[in-house]
């Protein structure tokens, strides 16, 4: 018997999971105090900011002061900090300095109460073999995207959890050449050498990286990608460059940036787990209950640093030309002084004068400084 | 009166015009029978007239021949006409004013109903819906009895009773019918039969009325005289209104008759019409819009039944428990409702022959082929296709079915946004085989088997696959024609793997096998017919691989772990007496004994037991070799339920439960993740232990039309599993130390209102409940929450849902199914800080906080082919939109630190209108 199956329409609409921005209201606020420091086996001074937490939505930072901070280590040393700005605790930088092998500890008395950490290692630092880039093309949420991905080979190693933090510098120009500012309709500076402004600008990358080699045959990294800088910014645009700061760090601290990573990382996923909040190593032995954030840690740190040239690749930030406004329009609309001119090319040889803001020719608009780094290789 | 009758009337007619799109004719000398019908077959004749009048033909299709017209030739009008054509066959026919024709063997029908009619029996869609082409209504009046019957032999005995059994069974599948009702109507007596279609009774001798009600089929009455003991096989009609009848079942009475309480009886063929997210039906999935099931979130695996976690559902497909219950991601269940009958869920007083887990048996039941005639349905829906072939190895007396479904394309996930899925594949199939032998009278055979496998991958770093295989093979014998005895052999097997290439220095494959053999014997004892004794021991070894962790390829370098072997023996024996104490009191007792062995070979550790769990806690590790054992459990259950007749459709029912749980599901993940692995209670895990009190009112209005009822119940479980903050439960070699154990507390109450049959039929059902955890101990360390009671991801309070499903003719129906559910429980942030330049969220207490609130409304329309009796094959269209307002309901929200700010995200699954377009077939016509 035969059976013929009719052919088919079938479905009209897709099946999309979609995220979308989504704030809900929380009323519920919880008041903690906040430790974010460490120490490590570079020469100090050695930083500790104290501060409280705020509502979800508060943008803000706010400072503690007046707290007595003291580092202490294994052998009893003691270090008091001192109240460099609101919040920010430093060392004497010409006392302690962290070594390698010794343990660390804080205190903190602040509003009558006493808040103390366990002991943390300073786990010795393990060399970085490499440091390299690769172009790699990724589809997210937010769109496809060209760029590079930085990976990390390290050298052998006894110590097994690692926090990596790049601090990436880069050179950038303003987009428009500079030819008049007009600082009235009748006030015009000539500029006289016109060029494209170059700028520097140096950022922590945030995001939380780290790795344990524990449960690898032989504790050598190899391949571990950092982060990815894709071509929607001008961080590629001319030159770019990346310091890697390794942290070897202890099995605790591992624990709490890794977590602090995974949830980060899964939460958008199907397969999450319930949200908690990570404890740091810091607790008030009179009131277990009263609770403060964050960790008081000592590392090895090692650094490389890496230069990439502009890739051939596709840039997709936006540019300042498509913006250009006729300085025409200006007659009929007097806007705030000075008003900034470029010369644009029109036709073959013709030239017509052209408005845009400031932020197209002033690099430094744009958060970088003209000053080159020292560190900087032409 | 008179009015109330005339206004039913109009009622009718008004019904009848928008069912039939007649030119409205009715006088019979318009229809002219000439020489065109002549030798037409039967069915053919039928249809013609049909079509061409506006008239229709009620009559029963097995028993009236297909044979050849003659028409006769002289100038009869239409109705004496169509009476001689028939007389040859001893059938008669009368018509009534709205051009129904009745068919009727010997009776003659009159069209003018009695004056009691409508008071006695029948509403006004008892016409548009029962009747056509079959004559039940003609027995459901006392005047039209036709059927005598006579048990035993006269002066055999001198007692005064007799006892009366049989078997009661369909006549289109030779099915037994279960969960019928037989009543004596002179004394208002009424027993059900049992799984295997099998009743007993006991009488004083003497003639009675004995009216047969079961879901399947059509009321039936008939006169027997009771000489002495004796058999009494009956063999009901199925009924021809599987279109708009009763969706959930639990037939007509037995919701205030029962005993049972917290049961829900699921039939493939009456859920049809629901629809379901991308036109598949999904008999399991149905589950989630009855009382008290809820699952975490859209599309995810796992069920969670009156506030309990999913690993403590029991899926057994005819005996053979399933590991693994859903296919693609949890949007599909893992059971073909092609090749599944029905399924019955317990979730209040479970019966002492189950056991194993705490919340509640979801016991499905495959089809069993059809032992008359060869046959084949399939269907093609936007993801899958299927096909089920079915039909007799001997006639009468043996059969064979199997189902096969399997996606035919991963088009789908290519259509995502998101590149997660749309770079995703995904595959899955299952084969269901039923075989069965009826040997003799009192021996059967079943030979079954289930086959599930899904594989997938998620941007290519990530690629599951998992399968489950089992089968059963199952003998019931019939002992003196009441007693019954079955005996079964199962074996189930889960297993997966699992490749993560997300990091290729650490990529990594491990694995996971379940290996379940079962033995299982029950006796039912029918001494009287006031007791049914249920008895039986059973006994399942579990295996259990905890896989291998290995490197995915040369350029990962973790180092291989072996996470061991398991062995446990759970065995039971039960005895339960349903008793009949008085004729509106019965009771149910029941105890099972549980024992539970964890055996070697293993290597266990043992901690400082004044110590928290941890590795420097490790005292010792202990080998035992081959089934030593290690651990060693037993307690009894004690399961008591009760039943009072208030009132004709009144009841009340008690139940008290307890259960025990051998087997644990490692995970901590929000919704079960396809990589979760099962894990038996050792040394270091207590099993776990639930007790349930449930208190229920049923009624049973409208001659069963509407079933009303309210179940309240509160449950405890001791042992519950939970986990640690930040436990990573992928490899793990010491899973106890990630594991806490705690209390879990549910209550609620589940209002239910069902329309059982009836043009508009379906049903509404709030639930309020309520599913918190403890998880306390002395060491702050093993607490959860500070020790302080929390919700459990899928405390859901208030939760909605309605299913309607309206017909608007025998081919034409549309439903839709209203969902709503407060949001399940999660932690959010309830502030934030710096750390590391990093601005991070400050979490709440757990699940402090509720995502939105989740709706949804579904819709669809089914249209039936044609309903000629005589046809090839017969098709159906189900089109079906899935969240119709394209309501974006939460799955999950989440935060994000991004550039110094902390962002909230929704996730939500199917945030827009799921459209889809479903075909099935099957040979023969509509009723087959």
């Amino acid at each position: 018997m035969q059976i013929k199956i009719l052919s088919l329409l079938t479905i009209m609409s897709l099946f999309v999971a979609c995220i979308e921005e989504f704030n809900p209201k929380i009323d519920g606020y919880l008041d903690l105090l906040v430790i974010d420091g460490m120490i490590t086996n570079e020469p100090g001074p050695y930083i500790v900011r104290l501060s409280k937490t705020l509502a979800v939505d508060d943008l803000d930072y706010f400072p503690v002061t007046g707290a007595n901070i003291v580092i202490f280590d294994d052998f009893d040393t003691e270090e008091t900090l001192v109240e460099l700005e609101p919040g920010v605790y430093s060392t004497n930088p010409l006392r302690i300095r962290g070594e390698v092998g010794r343990k660390y500890r804080i205190t903190i008395d602040v509003d009558g109460k006493t808040y103390q950490s366990d002991f943390e290692e300073l786990e010795e630092p393990v060399g970085i073999d490499s440091i390299y880039a690769k172009v790699e093309y990724k589809e997210t949420v937010e769109g496809s995207f060209e760029g590079v991905q930085f990976y990390i080979d390290t050298e052998t190693t006894n110590t097994k959890q690692f926090l990596w933090v790049p601090i990436e510098t880069y050179e950038y120009k303003g987009d428009l050449e500079l030819n008049y500012v007009y600082w009235s309709f009748t006030a015009i500076d000539t500029i006289t050498n016109p060029s494209l402004k170059t700028c520097w600008r140096t950022e922590k990358v945030i995001e939380t990286l780290t790795f344990s080699t524990k449960g690898l045959t032989y504790p050598k990294i190899k391949n571990f990608p950092l982060h990815y800088v894709n071509t929607s910014t001008k961080k590629l645009s001319e030159k770019y460059s990346v310091l890697i700061n390794q942290y070897s760090i202890t099995e605790e601290a591992y624990k709490y940036w890794n977590e602090i990573k995974k949830q980060s990382a899964e939460s958008g996923s199907l397969y999450t787990t319930q949200p908690f909040q990570v404890k740091g190593n810091l607790i008030n032995p009179n009131n277990p209950k009263d609770i403060i954030l964050g960790y008081f840690w000592a590392a090895g740190v090692s650094k490389k640093r890496v230069f990439v040239e502009k890739p051939p690749l596709n840039f997709t930030y936006s540019k300042c030309e498509g913006n250009v406004q006729a300085l025409i329009d200006l007659k009929g609309y007097p806007p705030p002084w000075p008003v900034y001119v470029t010369t644009v090319k029109v036709g073959i040889e013709g030239k017509s004068l052209g408005m845009a803001d400031v932020s197209c020719f002033d690099c430094k608009e744009n958060g970088g400084t003209e000053e080159e780094p020292e560190f900087w290789e032409d | 009166m008179p009015n109330l009758h005339k206004l039913i009337k109009y009622l009718i007619f008004l019904s009848l015009v928008i069912l039939l799109p007649i030119k409205m004719v009715g006088q019979t000398k318009d229809i002219i029978l000439d020489d065109s019908y002549n030798k037409l077959s039967w069915t053919d004749f039928v249809i013609k007239i049909e079509n061409k009048y506006p008239v229709q033909f009620y009559f029963d299709i097995d028993s009236l021949p297909n044979f050849e017209v003659v028409v006769p030739e002289n100038n009869m009008a239409f109705l004496d006409k169509l009476n001689k054509i028939l007389k040859p066959y001893s059938y008669k026919a009368a018509m009534d004013e709205f051009g129904h024709i009745f068919i009727t063997k010997k009776i003659k029908v009159y069209t003018n109903l009695p004056d009691n009619f409508y008071r006695q029996q029948t509403q006004k869609e008892y016409l548009d819906n029962g009747l056509k082409r079959n004559d039940t209504y003609l027995k459901t009046d006392n005047i039209f009895v036709t059927k005598h019957r006579t048990v035993g032999k006269k002066g055999n005995d001198n007692k005064t009773t007799a006892t009366v059994s049989g078997f009661v069974k369909s006549t289109t599948d030779d099915l037994p019918i279960i969960g019928g009702t037989l009543q004596i109507k002179e004394t208002g007596k009424v027993v059900s039969t049992d799984d295997s279609g099998f009743y007993t009774i006991s009488l004083k001798k003497g003639e009675y009325t004995l009216i047969i009600n079961s879901l399947e089929s059509k009321e039936e009455k008939i006169k027997i005289k009771v000489l002495s003991d004796g058999r009494l096989d009956l063999i009901l009609e199925e009924k021809l209104i599987a279109l708009e009848e009763v969706i959930v079942s639990s037939e007509r009475n037995h919701i205030v008759r029962g005993t049972q309480m917290g049961y829900e009886k699921l039939e493939t063929k009456k859920i049809k019409e629901i629809p379901l997210v991308l036109g598949e039906p999904d008999l399991i999935k149905i589950s989630l819009l009855l009382p008290g099931v809820q699952s975490i979130g859209e599309g995810s695996s796992g069920f969670n039944v009156r506030g309990s976690p999913t690993d403590q559902n029991l899926f057994l497909i005819n005996n053979v428990p399933v590991y693994n219950s859903s296919h693609l991601f949890g949007f599909f269940s893992a059971f073909n409702s092609e090749a599944v009958k029905d399924f019955t869920l317990y979730k209040s007083n479970i019966p002492a022959n189950y056991g194993g887990r705490l919340s509640s048996i979801f016991d499905i039941s495959a089809k069993q082929g059809n032992k008359k005639e060869f046959s084949v349905s399939g269907g093609i829906s936007p993801v899958t296709a299927k096909i089920l072939v079915e039909g007799p190895i001997k006639k009468n007396s043996s059969s064979y079915m199997v189902g096969l479904r399997s996606t035919y394309s991963d088009w789908l996930l290519k259509q995502v946004e998101d590149p997660a899925i749309s770079n995703s594949d995904a595959q899955f199939a299952d084969m269901i085989t039923n075989f069965s032998f009826d040997l003799n009278k009192q021996n059967q055979l079943n030979v079954f088997s289930y086959h599930s496998f899904d594989k997938m991958s998620l941007t290519n770093q990530n690629k599951f696959s998992y399968a489950n295989n089992g089968g059963s093979l199952e003998w019931s014998h019939l002992i003196k024609e009441k007693h019954n005895l079955n005996v079964a052999l199962i074996y189930s097997q889960y297993n997966f793997t699992e490749e993560n290439s997300e990091l290729a220095i650490s990529s990594y494959k491990d694995n996971f096998e379940l290996k379940h053999s079962e033995f299982k014997t029950s006796l039912t004892l029918r001494p009287n017919s006031k007791h049914t004794i249920t008895t039986g021991i059973s006994s399942s070894l579990y295996l259990l691989d905890q896989g291998n962790f290995l490197p995915l390829n040369d350029a990962s370098i973790i180092e291989p772990i072996d996470l061991g072997q398991e062995k446990g023996l759970e065995s039971a024996i039960f005895l339960s007496d349903e008793w009949t104490v008085l004729p509106r009191l019965s009771i149910i007792g029941g105890v099972r004994y549980n024992t539970y062995q964890y055996l070697g070979p293993n290597d266990v550790k043992e901690y400082d037991a004044n110590e928290p769990k941890s590795i420097e806690n490790i005292v010792d590790t202990v080998s035992y070799s081959n089934n030593q054992v290690i651990e060693s459990f037993g307690a009894p259950d004690f399961r008591i339920a009760a039943r009072y007749i208030l009132a004709d459709n009144l009841s009340i029912k008690f139940s008290f439960n307890q259960l025990k749980q051998y087997l644990l599901m490692l995970t901590n993940t929000i919704a079960i993740s396809p990589t979760d692995k099962w894990k038996l209670s050792d040394n270091n895990i207590e099993p776990m232990s639930g007790d349930q009190y449930s208190f229920g009112i049923y009624s049973s209005i409208f001659n069963g039309q509407y079933n009303i009822s309210v179940e309240t119940y509160y449950k405890t479980a001791q042992n519950l599993v939970e986990y640690r903050d930040g436990a990573n439960l992928v490899v793990n070699e010491t899973p106890e130390i990630d594991i806490l154990q705690g209390d879990l507390n549910t209550y609620g109450a589940e209002f239910m209102i069902k329309k059982t049959y009836g043009r508009l039929n379906g049903w509404l059902n709030y639930t309020y409940s309520r599913s918190l955890v403890t998880v306390n101990s002395e060491e702050p360390e093993e607490r959860i929450n500070d020790g302080e009671p929390y919700p459990s991801n899928y405390d859901k309070p208030p939760a909605v849902n309605l299913v309607a499903n309206y017909k608007f003719s025998r081919r034409f129906s549309l439903s839709s199914n209203v969902v709503y559910s407060t949001g399940r429980p999660i932690t959010y942030p309830v502030g934030n800080f710096f750390q590391g330049d990093l601005r991070l969220p400050l979490y709440s207490k757990r699940n402090e906080y509720r995502i939105p609130d989740y709706f949804r409304v579904d819709f669809s329309l089914k249209l039936e082919g044609t309903l000629a009796s005589k046809k090839f094959a017969h098709s159906t269209w189900i089109f079906s939109v899935y969240n119709l307002t394209g309501r974006k309901n939460a799955y999950s929200v989440y935060f994000k630190s991004e550039e110094s700010v902390l962002q909230g995200y929704k996730l939500s699954i199917f945030g827009v209108p799921i459209v889809s377009l479903t075909y099935s077939f099957k040979l023969g016509n509509y009723a087959n």
